[in-house]
């Protein structure tokens, strides 16, 4: 998994789920937690698996976040959606008690209604606590792929304003992107509230990527690209891993295990590397 | 008579997108040393003009949806007691609701114009017009005037600035408009011209109609309401499918071979045109293109592309936004043409054959790509060609821009229910679903499956897609009475339009 982008659509705008393939994200969420009203709950379970069920996802990703564990919700959410089989569940909220939860009756419902399919989770990390036990949280998931930072919900945890800066959030964006790193699973940033300010998009997302982290939440569709300039590797990257990919092809056949590109030493992690590069560049459309 | 795109084209049948052309340089034949003679009142020139039922009287839209002019002239006339009066108005507003009535009592009882909406256009689609009204486009109109095929008998021309020599322009004024371009073969052909103005000025900067040409010059309290002549602004789109669309669109222009220095391009005020030109703009830039020429309808978007020097001129037909209004004052490459010039298939120089690439919308497109955006989903008349059949033949590449499923109905149909634009002229349909290409281009569907990641599908799948989104909606079952014919810009019929039940 790598995801750039992950965005968010209210699980009760069908207008909006419609269309959500073709807004150019890695990854969409339907919500069913904060952005569905108590009263629309059910009619955005429905709704999302009906999506799932009938329309087809060639370009995203599909998760779905489910409400928490201490909702009433979270467990008929389940119920619905796992037979849509969607990629990935978003789980809330994320704590040592709920995500090993969440993960057994994933696991049970797919075998209850024979899923073959795989479904992992994505882990959204927004309290305090969470922050300060993110490594037995990420011990307790047996499914996870994904660690979200939820600032909103975190800051107000932390009794802290949010501010144009996001000094506030940095502590918590550091350790969430070295848990990302050191679990090897996709270090997702918060949203970036300005819609408007695209700017100011682009450079947060820039310290973000300076600090590990690989990709980031969106709350609107205009927002994709502007992340996607600043999280996918540039031209010149992409051309340096495929440099030094046929490089190593010819040690390989030379019986060199190391050999030095541009004056450098090569060895398997910079080779590792470069092979990611190459393939999410594929991945991502940016090469053929 | 069945026509050659499958429709009845009754005794003019359309034979192709250029199969009438019959080149022609055009001899105004008026006195160029008359003067017009400049009243204050509308009922004391009209007393003078000899006045008969069944005349033909043409207006212009330039004054857009804040027009007083058709209205005021039309309801003197309906007072005086006239019948069977045709209109030739070059666009038909929702401000021009009077002639409803005016339609019910045969005062009028033909409308000859290449855009009509409003309640106008809905009383055409449901009978309401003795006579089979015309649907022409912008390029069409010029034509049938300059070569006598529509006889205009009084052209009232609203005219923002007038000067004391009885010049005029429509760059002045509390009514002004920009261009008053599609009302210069009306002052060139009508047998009688009349200027109504509220703004008479020393000397008027670019003339567009001359003072030779007019016979009488009203000057009256207001001829438009500011408001309805232009918007303030236009804007980009916000929507994220528009934003797609435009960005795929850009990037097919980027890959078609047609962008590099010299370039010519045409777009118009949707959200969606503008957000297109946006990227256009950006690809220019970055590769440093110098365009020759930006045309059509202008808003402020390409204002600011000359005003940057991506373009070296702009040809400017109306004006879209206040903008454009205020450029084509100031700026000397930013120059106004008329109709003729724009769009008369048979004037050699028209500028909408010497386009690289326009951007087009569509309400309705087919297999074939003809492309309707005359009448509705309901079969009642909603716009027009307007310059969307000109431009569509005159450019090199034609790109419709259009989401595939709008508010759960598909764009793509088997059959369009009226054909504004033959398929043979529409190059390109840019969805949020995948673009499909006029076969007629393997070549450039070659290229773009080769160099870029865009979805080329065949039109037909693109339909299929549709189709599993909205299922396939029931026929729209319409009467067999004609109420108007889509004119092609030859003058030949292209489709014909039939009346709704009310």
């Amino acid at each position: 998994m790598s995801r750039r982008s992950l965005l968010f659509m209210p699980g009760n705008n069908p207008g909006m789920l419609i269309n959500a393939d073709i807004l150019g994200a890695d990854t969409v969420v339907f919500d069913l937690e904060d952005a569905v009203a108590l009263d629309e709950k059910d009619a955005a379970r429905t709704l999302v698996r009906n999506a799932l069920n009938t329309l087809t996802f060639k370009h995203s990703e599909v998760s779905v976040r489910i409400n928490p564990i201490d909702s009433p919700y979270w467990e008929a959410d389940l119920e619905y959606i796992v037979p849509a089989m969607p990629d990935s569940i978003v789980i809330p909220k994320a704590s040592t008690e709920a995500v090993p939860m969440v993960e057994q009756r994933i696991e049970e419902l797919r075998a209850k209604y024979n899923v073959e399919k795989e479904i992992d989770t994505i882990l959204l990390i927004e309290s305090a606590n969470g922050i300060m036990d993110i490594q037995n949280i990420c011990k307790s998931s047996k499914l996870f792929t994904g660690l979200i930072l939820g600032a909103e919900d975190y800051s107000s945890d932390m009794g802290v304003e949010r501010t144009k800066g996001n000094k506030e959030i940095e502590y918590a964006r550091y350790v969430l992107a070295t848990a990302a790193r050191a679990f090897r699973v996709d270090g997702i940033d918060t949203p970036y509230t300005d819609v408007d300010d695209m700017e100011g998009l682009m450079e947060d997302t820039g310290f973000a990527k300076s600090i590990g982290l690989g990709g980031r939440l969106l709350i609107n569709p205009r927002q994709v690209e502007y992340v996607h300039k600043v999280l996918s590797p540039t031209a010149e990257q992409i051309e340096e891993a495929s440099n030094i990919l046929t490089e190593s092809e010819i040690a390989k056949k030379q019986g060199l295990g190391v050999f030095s590109y541009k004056g450098k030493m090569v060895d398997l992690p910079v080779i590792k590397r470069a092979e990611a590069t190459i393939e999410n560049a594929k991945k991502w459309g940016l090469i053929k | 008579m069945i026509n050659s795109v499958g429709r009845n084209g009754l005794d003019r049948p359309f034979e192709g997108a250029f199969a009438n052309v019959v080149p022609a340089v055009y001899e105004i034949k008026k006195d160029r040393n008359n003067k017009p003679t400049f009243s204050k009142s509308l009922d004391e020139v009209l007393d003078r003009l000899p006045l008969k039922d069944g005349m033909t009287l043409s207006f212009h839209h330039h004054l857009r949806n804040g027009d007083y002019v058709l209205n005021m002239v039309m309801e003197n006339i309906h007072k005086r007691g006239f019948k069977d009066i045709k209109i030739a108005a070059t666009s038909i507003f929702p401000c021009h609701e009077p002639l409803v009535e005016m339609l019910e009592d045969q005062t009028v009882t033909k409308i000859y114009a290449s855009y009509y909406s409003g309640p106008v256009a809905k009383a055409v689609s449901v009978g309401k017009c003795k006579d089979i009204c015309v649907v022409s486009t912008h390029g069409s109109r010029p034509r049938a005037i300059l070569e006598g095929e529509l006889k205009i008998d009084i052209a009232f021309i609203a005219s923002p600035a007038v000067d004391k020599e009885g010049n005029i322009s429509g760059s002045d004024g509390p009514s002004s408009c920009g261009v008053l371009g599609y009302a210069i073969a009306d002052a060139e052909c009508a047998e009688h011209v009349v200027a109504l103005t509220d703004f008479i000025t020393e000397k008027v900067e670019k003339i567009e109609i001359p003072a030779f040409l007019v016979n009488e010059i009203i000057e009256l309290e207001s001829i438009g309401d500011a408001e309805g002549i232009v918007s303030g602004t236009t804007r980009i789109t916000k929507d994220p499918v528009g934003l797609k669309i435009a960005r795929d669109c850009a990037t097919l222009i980027e890959h078609s071979g047609l962008l590099k220095d010299g370039f010519s391009f045409q777009t118009g005020a949707g959200g969606t045109s503008l957000a297109v030109a946006s990227e256009v703009k950006l690809l220019m830039k970055e590769k440093g293109i110098k365009g020759s020429f930006a045309s059509g309808g202008i808003t402020g978007y390409l204002v600011e592309m000359l005003e940057e020097g991506l373009f070296e001129e702009l040809y400017d037909v109306q004006c879209f936004d206040l903008a454009a209004v205020r450029s084509i004052k100031k700026n000397e490459t930013h120059r106004k043409m008329s109709a003729n010039e724009y769009a008369n298939i048979n004037n050699e120089n028209n500028i909408a054959s010497k386009l690289d690439v326009v951007i087009l919308g569509a309400s309705e497109i087919d297999l074939d790509y003809n492309v309707n955006v005359t009448t509705g989903s309901d079969g009642i008349i909603l716009g027009g060609s307007g310059g969307h059949a000109d431009t569509a033949a005159g450019a090199k590449l034609s790109i419709i821009v259009s989401k595939l499923v709008n508010a759960r109905i598909s764009c793509l149909v088997d059959k369009v229910m009226t054909i504004t634009t033959p398929g043979e002229t529409i190059d390109v349909l840019v969805t949020e679903r995948g673009i499909a290409i006029n076969p007629k281009h393997a070549d450039l569907i070659e290229k773009l499956k080769e160099e870029t990641n865009l979805e080329i599908l065949p039109i037909e799948e693109l339909k299929r897609i549709a189709d599993e989104l909205t299922g396939i909606p029931k026929k729209f079952e319409s009467t067999s009475d004609i109420v108007a014919i889509s004119e092609y810009r030859d003058g030949t019929v292209l489709d014909v339009i039939y009346r709704v039940e009310e």
